[in-house]
């Protein structure tokens, strides 16, 4: 009886948004989830569609100042090397992101005991396994068990075949003696016999069934800010409606899933006298410590036609050769290569276009089919440590389409993530050099990847040197609950989407199992 | 009148720049595409609209109307190329008939080369030293 009464606000409903929504569904709670984008048709976002190259580039673009949808917000990030991607609609990133979906590895929880930097997380891997395996049940994850690069895993979909990139690069590792392993990939067939793989979206994974158990899904509604109470309590949330009215909605438990740039955006616009620096702002770690996984690219072109493009992009093939910290590097912790398949026809043209080398007429197609299903990429995906000179703040001199601050960010890569990068990249073009690429070309950091937002509202034991505590809570308002990858402690050197909506799993258990910790 | 000259030569333009390959798609361009769009694209450009006025005065006086003469002018001189270029590729590349030959390419690659087993490719991997960290 008492439990039917607990009113649940997530706000977000991106990939750890839709995670906790479903997770607490299955109880008793009276659950609505806000999320400032719009719900999207799913066929209008496949990217098995012809026109997806096209759709990349305008309203799917991952650059929300590019795409400038009213959805997005402003994003000052010219004191950045790398810039934010994201989507916000429901699905969140899911929407456009490749479906590459490893987890962290047992010593991402340990990186302070084992390597002497970043943090240790209050909670390791173990602890995480479980919701890893539901997980990956409901966003279909494929791959092939066995890794030895991880603990044995439970169950996953059959493997995304390698396709003739795959297996050529894949030899290039065993020639030079290096680990790789087929990708593990939130990716799935809906029929049987079906050509391509269809992404697995939030949406679609997790928030379809939550609203099938009760979930009330508010779109195109804006959260602008919570309100708190005499008692240090959030007592419920503002938000701005499609038709621009200022609405309040009380709760008893208020869920953060908006991402490592969203959630800091919320608490420090939430500021009021009890909490002058923003909401659960204590430790003045709000906003700080933001990693973004500097990203390397080397791309090999081959003289003969392998059809590279042959397969869904993001999902081919990794190594983590070298993930963890080796004496003989100049550098902590380790980096991921991540086997990117060949560009489509018109990626390709564009690409030839960027480098000047466009030619209309007669020698229009020498070109194209010079670099048409000849180029294989891999991408370096560093880890990053958390450092407080990495911050977002709020960016008062733009502001979005209900006048709500912008986002500023402020971000400079560390000596030790530059040696990695550059270790990374030649490692790379050994292999593809191995493998017979002809012509090879290689840069880093990538600017339009920020994709991985992390550690802005870090997790810890110590409320004076984190935001949120083991469970999600915040140490200063107990009722607020953060589930996004903001409250990464340390970045891990894989993508993260795994690990986050684990974690938004653990958390809402914690909450199911002992909602008045959270209440009282 | 302007307007079916300006289409003859916007399609003619595009057959140049875009020219048929007989080891890709032996099919004219402008055929395939939605010529109207660029028509549409290159009226919004005022140096080209004028230049376009201008020709169609020198077709009205030419006797044999020959396209190609002001065809091969515009395509030289690439006075639309930057106007409708994007939009060329994007509509060449995601037209039915361009992704059909492409698919066949790749089908034809893939029959000629034989997958192979995964498993095999993975001993090296299975026999290597490597293990996670247990922490």
């Amino acid at each position: 009886m008492y439990l039917k009464k607990i009113h649940i606000i997530i706000v977000g409903a991106g990939a750890s948004g839709a995670a906790a929504a479903w997770n607490l569904s299955k109880n008793n709670f009276k659950i609505t989830c806000l999320e400032q984008g719009p719900l999207i048709n799913k066929s209008s976002y496949s990217f098995n569609q012809n026109k997806w190259e096209i759709y990349k580039n305008n309203k799917f673009h991952i650059n929300p100042n590019v795409r400038r949808l009213k959805s997005d917000y402003p994003i000052d990030d010219k004191d950045s090397p790398i810039s934010i991607a994201n989507f916000n609609a429901v699905g969140g990133s899911t929407i456009l992101f490749s479906g590459h979906f490893p987890r962290f590895h047992p010593s991402d929880f340990k990186t302070k005991t084992l390597d002497n930097v970043g943090e240790d997380w209050p909670l390791n891997y173990e602890d995480l396994e479980t919701f890893y395996d539901i997980n990956d049940k409901m966003m279909k994850v494929s791959g092939l068990l066995g890794d030895p690069a991880y603990p044995p895993m439970k169950h996953l979909y059959p493997t995304v075949p390698l396709y003739p990139a795959g297996e050529l690069v894949a030899q290039g590792f065993n020639k030079l003696g290096w680990h790789w392993w087929p990708s593990y990939s939130a990716l799935f067939k809906e029929k049987r016999n079906q050509e391509n793989f269809v992404r697995s979206t939030a949406d679609i994974c997790y928030l379809q069934e939550a609203i099938k158990n009760g979930v009330k899904l508010k779109t195109n509604s804006r959260v602008i800010k919570i309100i708190t109470d005499s008692t240090n309590r959030a007592t419920g949330i503002v938000y701005i409606t499609n038709k621009k009215k200022k609405k309040f909605l009380k709760a008893d438990i208020i869920i953060l899933a908006c991402s490592g740039i969203g959630t800091p955006r919320i608490l420090l616009n939430s500021k009021n006298k009890r909490f002058p620096n923003g909401l659960a702002n204590g430790s003045g770690l709000v906003g700080k410590n933001l990693m973004l996984h500097p990203l390397g690219y080397v791309e090999g072109t081959f003289s003969k036609f392998i059809a590279s493009f042959k397969g869904p992009s993001g999902c081919c093939i990794a190594s983590q050769e070298f993930y963890e910290t080796r004496k003989k590097e100049q550098f902590k912790r380790g980096f991921t290569m991540q086997v990117l398949r060949g560009n489509g026809p018109l990626e390709t043209v564009m690409q030839i276009e960027k480098f000047g080398k466009l030619q209309f007429g007669k020698n229009f197609f020498r070109e194209f089919l010079k670099n048409y299903g000849k180029t294989i990429s891999i991408a370096i995906i560093c880890e990053d440590l958390p450092e407080r000179k990495n911050y977002v703040e709020l960016d008062y001199k733009h502001r979005d389409s209900s006048g709500m601050p912008g986002i500023k960010i402020h971000y400079k890569l560390s000596n030790n993530s530059k040696k990695m990068l550059a270790n990374g990249i030649s490692k790379a073009r050994r292999v593809l050099k191995t493998i017979g690429a002809n012509k090879i070309f290689s840069f880093g950091p990538v600017r339009h990847t920020g994709w991985h937002i992390m550690g802005t509202t870090k997790m810890g034991l110590d409320k004076k040197r984190s935001v949120v505590n083991q469970f999600g809570q915040t140490h200063d308002i107990k009722n607020l609950v953060i589930v996004d990858s903001s409250i990464f402690v340390t970045s891990g050197g894989v993508n993260p989407m795994s690990t986050l909506q684990a974690l938004a799993l653990k958390i809402t258990d914690y909450i199911k199992k002992s909602p008045e910790k959270y209440i009282i | 009148m302007i307007k079916q000259n300006i289409k003859i030569i916007t399609e003619g333009v595009i057959n140049k720049m875009i020219p048929s390959n007989k080891n890709f798609l032996k099919t004219k361009t402008s055929t395939i595409l939605n010529i109207d769009k660029f028509v549409k694209i290159i009226k919004k450009n005022p140096i080209i609209k004028k230049k376009i006025v201008h020709i169609n005065n020198l077709i009205k006086k030419s006797k044999n109307k020959n396209y190609q003469i002001f065809i091969n002018e515009i395509f030289k001189t690439r006075i639309i190329e930057d106007d409708i270029k994007k939009q060329l590729l994007e509509d060449y590349f995601s037209s039915k008939k361009v992704i059909k030959v492409l698919k066949i390419k790749t089908q034809n690659f893939l029959k000629k080369n034989k997958k192979k087993n995964i498993n095999n490719l993975l001993q090296c991997v299975k026999k290597s030293k490597l293990i996670y960290k247990n922490v």
